[in-house]
């Protein structure tokens, strides 16, 4: 019984992990490895379901599959029933019965802990959502606990990198990964400038800090049609929120207009004068606990570009609303190196 | 040594006397890096990352250090070691004098999110 991992175990599984990672996330312009996929599919069919090779769509995104798919049943004399309930019963039970038998709960949880939450968790279909339970157990084979010839076979198949696959008794159909993929520092899918997911025809989905967005949000503000009025009418906080990341800082500010509260120069130990003023809004927001906006304004001094930082609405000092988004006190607020 | 402060788009840091108990050395990798441009602030040269609780540092050696913004497809992984000025994305270089430094990346409040969250460049 394994009981503790060493430290070059330890190390390897982080090295595991992040060969999942990037397969998705670097690797996915690349498309499915159709050789991998057509070789694990016809494992699966012939030898694992005993069915005939069932014929192959790949599909540029998720919506154009799911389109197909419809095509398809509604297409008379074509089989569409599902095989995906064989497919789990035959291998997902027997790779977890070995290793469970082999290696401690403590183990296990820790190799979980770090595979789960970047990877996401699986679903009932060939694709990424299963990257995290087949990169737990590719751990496991890596460090000789594992050795199943199943799941070696179906870890071939998910790492062709379909993104996600419907499968039926003749027909599969396989999804290219997204082209573009963008996160924020949290690893949250967000971007607010467009689609955070994006696949090869044009299709895809926008996310702020991880919530999913209507396009209309992005779709309006290209316009110029987000109104002082909509903003506030708007009950969703959520969709508010997108908004205000959507928007920026500076047309939020445009949008709903603001006062100087402060205005002061920072003298900087290279010499360098930094102007910075805090601004707020005369209207308070009740879904911000009836506080206002408030913005510290700040010029870059490579670029000279003007930028807004929103700041906490309490403040009143204009120096000590800027040195409250640093690591810096406001009386430390004075750079030696500035670009 | 006086503390070194200093400002670099939205990255701040600051000289340290040690490395704070328990950091751990990583590998190098950028202090930030924004996808939506592709811009990103490395520390190139004589130096060592290591990171704590979530906050990054850096151990400059005796050939010094120096803080770049380059846009990614400017960087190679040769770039790691050198002390030459790489193309300059929008923010001047600094050279680091050997020491051992804290990074930080300057926040924005979202009211909203009610938390203070990483700027987004």
């Amino acid at each position: 019984m394994l009981t503790e991992l060493t430290k070059e175990q330890q190390q390897l599984m982080l090295t595991v992990r992040d060969r999942w990672i990037n397969l998705a996330l670097k690797d996915n312009k690349k498309g499915i490895d159709k050789v991998l996929f057509e070789e694990g599919i016809t494992w699966l069919y012939q030898d694992l379901l005993k069915k005939p090779k069932p014929k192959i769509v790949y599909c540029d995104s998720w919506i154009g599959c799911l389109l197909t798919i419809a095509i398809f049943k509604k297409t008379p004399k074509i089989d569409m029933s599902s095989v995906w309930a064989s497919v789990w019963a035959s291998v997902g039970a027997s790779v977890g019965d070995s290793v469970w038998a082999s290696v401690g709960a403590s183990v296990g949880d820790s190799v979980w802990d770090s595979v789960g939450d970047s990877v996401g968790e699986h679903s009932a279909y060939n694709g990424w959502s299963n990257f995290g339970w087949v990169s737990f157990y590719d751990f496991f084979e890596e460090i000789k606990v594992l050795d199943n010839f199943k799941f070696k076979q179906y870890k071939k198949l998910i790492k062709s990198n379909a993104f996600e696959a419907y499968e039926y008794d003749n027909y599969i159909f396989a999804i290219q990964p997204p082209i573009s993929i963008v996160k924020n520092d949290a690893s949250r899918l967000h971007n607010p400038k467009g689609m955070a997911v994006q696949f090869k025809d044009g299709s895809g989905y926008y996310f702020i800090n991880g919530r999913s967005v209507p396009a209309w949000v992005f779709e309006k503000a290209e316009t110029g049609d987000i109104t002082k009025e909509l903003f506030i009418s708007e009950k969703n906080s959520d969709i508010k929120g997108a908004i205000y990341e959507v928007l920026g800082q500076v047309k939020m500010m445009e949008l709903l207009g603001a006062e100087e509260i402060d205005k002061q120069s920072i003298v900087h130990m290279n010499g360098d004068i930094e102007v910075v003023t805090l601004l707020k809004t005369k209207d308070v927001f009740a879904e911000i606990d009836n506080q206002p906006f408030a913005w510290v304004k700040m010029i870059c001094p490579s670029t000279g570009t003007q930028y807004l930082q929103g700041v906490e609405p309490h403040h009143t000092n204009a120096l000590e609303a800027i040195a409250s988004l640093s690591m810096f006190k406001a009386e430390e607020y004075r750079f030696d190196l500035r670009s | 040594m006086n503390t070194i402060k200093g400002h670099q788009g939205d990255v701040q840091f600051r000289s340290l006397k040690n490395l704070p108990e328990g950091a751990t050395k990583i590998e190098s990798k950028p202090i930030a890096l924004r996808e939506h441009s592709g811009h990103m602030h490395v520390l190139t040269g004589d130096v060592q990352h290591f990171e704590l609780n979530g906050k990054l540092y850096a151990a400059v050696g005796g050939d010094g250090a120096r803080l770049q913004h380059v846009h990614e497809s400017n960087f190679t992984a040769k770039c790691w070691q050198t002390t030459e000025e790489l193309p300059v994305a929008d923010h001047k270089s600094h050279p680091l004098p050997e020491g051992v430094y804290e990074f930080f990346i300057q926040n924005s409040y979202n009211p909203y999110a009610k938390l203070m969250e990483k700027v987004i460049d």
